[in-house]
């Protein structure tokens, strides 16, 4: 079968994840780009017997390398020579996609552009002469709505009939200036001499532009050096005619090209008087209602994961504990090591941990819708107001929000934030946003101890993590990082129907990362938890004589003045492998009815203490080693350590006290 | 559209006063038992969420009565909201019947469906017709 590899890359926000889940179904593979822990997503697709390799690449704006994104974007293309491009473009925001498919079209590849959104662009009254569009270009344009699935079948057509040489990409140069021109054909003429492969004309204006990792990349050549600087003569060459960088004035050629291109193939039809995405956004981007919606929004988020799901979870607890019962009644009088590993060690222990799997599930269901609908996007932008009189920078708002599901890809989103001060500030406060992994704990803590009010327990610890995050980034912000703030731009997207296969996509690959952890890291920790509190054989089984008792009475002393006994201490030890252990623990300590031993042990306020805890005591080590990576540094890493161990030490007892005084 | 303005502006002023008052009484029945039904149960989110829903309403009274079409956004907004709660606390019921009649967990020993008609539930299914006529009208004006 014939093989062949699509990138598909576009500006954020027009639909990329849709038209990609619609091209690959649930055919995807997730893995890294090389040397980087960004997020690699692959399909592929069989149609009209070729086997079509579709490459996800990260949302651009442009071929520059001004964040982390760009430059995977870029490298893919360049070095990994896919066989086409999809260009993904917003037909409601012609102008400014185009950029990017111009860098596309200068370098050289084959594009084939989907012009996506065209609903939306019909409801505000524009009209793309899509035949006329792929003329001026020379390459194929496809009208595709991503959402409904629509004209994806024809984009794949066309990527076969471009295999079978029925598909013309014709050359696409733009006409700059005459001391650009001249400059760029030079410079093109010595790269093509060094190495013809390479798209010699788009590289000779990226060094014009000044552009760092091109240079760097030249550099490597023979006489590579030369080149650098005659292109640096060249571009002085051109500021001083021009009085302007040459990047200006190559921008400006294009975005001339680009003004006559859309006049030719946009009619505007009459625009309608009401546009709904903006009458909701007039509401929930509203200065006072905004933040009030956000918390709704947040609660019934809460009530979904936690009161909806709860059949679901009881019916997985029914399940574990028969099994438990049954394995105990069976092999006990046989083999009671054995009955004790599986029934007490995975049965109960790790068992106790996978019935929250319909929570963590039902939770990446609501922000995947949230985030489908374009809610997300004006949550950030209600956000922003608040994280600016805190000195964050607007675009901190997002890795927050992401840091809900999980910290790692959190901390990673960071390196969109161009400033060096501002990044460093959002991933140290990270870890005070409550993960997937805490919400077990907190839905457990809070059905033992607060019944009904058990969702505004848990919401509260959410409510509790932005605050201190806020808090503690003013903090860094007036002690370390005292530079300006820079001003955030950001772009709204249509409100759309959230497409269920995207969402369903969007759930499992999330949920199958905590499904993947749970079956090998956690399943680890639980036969370590269960060796350690089955010996030594003679003693009871998690018992006072127990190693895990042994372990758990050294740092018992820590805890005491927060009412934590050696068994809470050994939940917390472990808690920094993976938080969710914490509930393993518990189980193989305290047994199946580990909830009733829980209640007798703590008062509301020592659990709700406990609870705070969790939330702001040391990151998981997947979190710390991210931190280490991200920010480069040990001292950083410490730090985070350090300042957590502390703020959760003095806001558990602070809760701990005033509830002795109450209770 | 046009002529409709004045009307969607009496129902925001009743819908706002309604969901204020719902919400006040929530918050008030978690402390104390001030309107002791169980359609209004002590709920301090909840009753937090229907003031919420009432201030949306009423923002929007001003601008519907001067004739003013962008007075749609808070009433369309208030729509949505009680619609989504509406939603949310009918899958809340039947999770608890599912509790109660399937599982039968301890914790659901004497439950009704009484327990769980909450008011805004009600409320957000007798207001959903006026969502979808809101959608109509406004997708017929769009186009």
């Amino acid at each position: 079968m014939r093989k062949v590899r699509v990138a598909v890359i576009g500006n954020p926000n027009v639909g990329k994840s849709t038209l990609f889940n619609a091209l690959t179904g649930a055919k995807q593979y997730i893995g890294n780009w090389p040397g980087v822990t960004v997020e690699k997503k692959e399909g592929e697709r069989i149609w009209r017997g070729i086997k079509i390799r579709f490459v996800d690449l990260p949302g651009s704006y442009g071929l520059g390398a001004a964040s982390i994104d760009e430059k995977i974007a870029r490298d893919y293309i360049l070095l990994e020579k896919p066989d086409y491009v999809i260009d993904i473009i917003d037909a409601s925001n012609l102008e400014r996609n185009l950029y990017l498919t111009l860098d596309l079209l200068e370098m050289g590849v084959k594009v084939i552009i989907s012009l996506n959104m065209i609903d939306i662009a019909a409801s505000k009254g524009i009209r793309i002469n899509h035949e006329k569009l792929s003329e001026l270009l020379g390459v194929p344009v496809v009208p595709t709505i991503a959402i409904r699935e629509k004209g994806i079948d024809k984009l794949c057509d066309v990527v076969v009939n471009a295999v079978n040489g029925d598909v013309i990409f014709k050359p696409f140069k733009i006409k700059y200036p005459k001391e650009v021109e001249e400059a760029i054909q030079e410079l093109s003429s010595i790269i093509a001499d060094i190495d013809s492969k390479l798209p010699s004309r788009w590289i000779a204006l990226k060094l014009l532009t000044g552009d760092e990792d091109i240079k760097r990349k030249i550099s490597e050549y023979k006489d590579g050096a030369l080149i650098i600087a005659r292109a640096e003569e060249l571009a002085e060459k051109i500021r001083s005619i021009y009085g302007e960088d040459v990047e200006i004035v190559i921008a400006e050629a294009r975005y001339q090209l680009i003004g006559k291109i859309v006049e030719k193939v946009i009619s505007v039809g009459a625009k309608p008087e009401i546009d709904v995405s903006d009458l909701i956004d007039r509401v929930v981007t509203h200065r006072i209602l905004g933040l009030p919606i956000f918390i709704s929004i947040l609660w019934a988020m809460f009530l979904f994961t936690f009161n909806v799901a709860q059949p679901l979870v009881d019916l997985i607890d029914i399940a574990f504990s028969q099994a438990a019962e049954y394995v105990h009644a069976t092999l006990d009088s046989s083999n009671p090591m054995l009955a004790s590993l599986i029934a007490d060690g995975i049965l109960t222990g790790f068992g106790s941990i996978l019935v929250f799997v319909p929570n963590i599930f039902f939770l990446f269901l609501a922000m995947a819708f949230l985030e489908d609908v374009g809610y997300m996007a004006r949550a950030a932008f209600n956000m922003d107001r608040v994280m600016k009189k805190m000195g964050l920078h607007g675009k901190s708002v997002i890795p927050l929000i992401l840091g809900m599901g999980c910290n790692v890809p959190a901390i990673m989103s960071t390196r969109t934030i161009e400033s060096e001060e501002d990044r460093l500030v959002t991933i140290l406060i990270n870890p005070l946003i409550p993960c997937s992994a805490r919400l077990p704990i907190f839905i457990m803590l809070a059905a033992i101890f607060f019944g009904r009010y058990a969702s505004v327990a848990v919401l509260s610890m959410y409510l509790l993590g932005f605050l201190l995050a806020i808090m503690i980034a003013l903090m860094l912000r007036k002690l370390f990082f005292r530079g300006k703030v820079f001003p955030f731009v950001m772009e709204l997207p249509p409100y759309r129907m959230p497409s269920w296969k995207t969402i369903s996509i969007h759930v499992w690959n999330r949920g199958s990362k905590f499904l993947k952890k749970a079956g090998w890291i956690i399943f680890s920790v639980s036969i370590v938890l269960w060796f350690l509190a089955y010996m030594p054989p003679e003693a009871e089984f998690g018992g006072s004589e127990s190693w895990l008792a042994q372990l758990g009475k050294l740092f018992e002393p820590v805890f005491l003045p927060l009412g934590y006994n050696w068994q809470i201490a050994v939940a917390l030890i472990f808690g920094f492998l993976a938080k969710e252990i914490m509930i393993d623990a518990f189980a193989i300590l305290m047994g199946d009815n580990y909830e009733t031993v829980l209640a007798g042990m703590l008062t509301p306020f020592q659990a709700y203490a406990l609870m705070a805890f969790v939330l702001v005591y040391v990151p998981c080590m997947a979190t710390l080693a991210v931190i280490k990576t991200e920010t480069g540094s040990w001292k950083w890493t410490i730090f985070t350590v350090t300042y957590e161990l502390i703020l959760a030490y003095v806001l558990a007892f602070f809760i701990t006290f005033i509830g002795s005084l109450i209770w | 559209m046009k002529k409709h303005l004045r009307y969607l502006g009496f129902i925001s002023a009743i819908l706002s006063i309604t969901y204020i008052l719902i919400g006040v009484i929530e918050i008030a029945n978690t402390y104390v038992s001030f309107i002791p039904l169980l359609i209004l149960p002590g709920d301090p989110m909840g009753g937090f969420v229907s003031i919420t829903i009432g201030l949306i309403f009423a923002h929007g009274i001003k601008e519907l009565y001067r004739g003013d079409y962008r007075g749609l956004s808070f009433i369309l907004v208030g729509l949505i909201m009680t619609t989504v709660f509406a939603g949310l606390y009918t899958l809340i019921l039947i999770a608890d019947a599912i509790e109660c009649y399937v599982l039968t967990s301890e914790e659901f020993i004497g439950w009704t469906i009484l327990n769980d008609l909450r008011i805004e539930l009600m409320l957000g299914w007798i207001l959903f017709p006026l969502l979808l006529w809101l959608k109509v009208q406004l997708s017929s004006n769009a186009e």
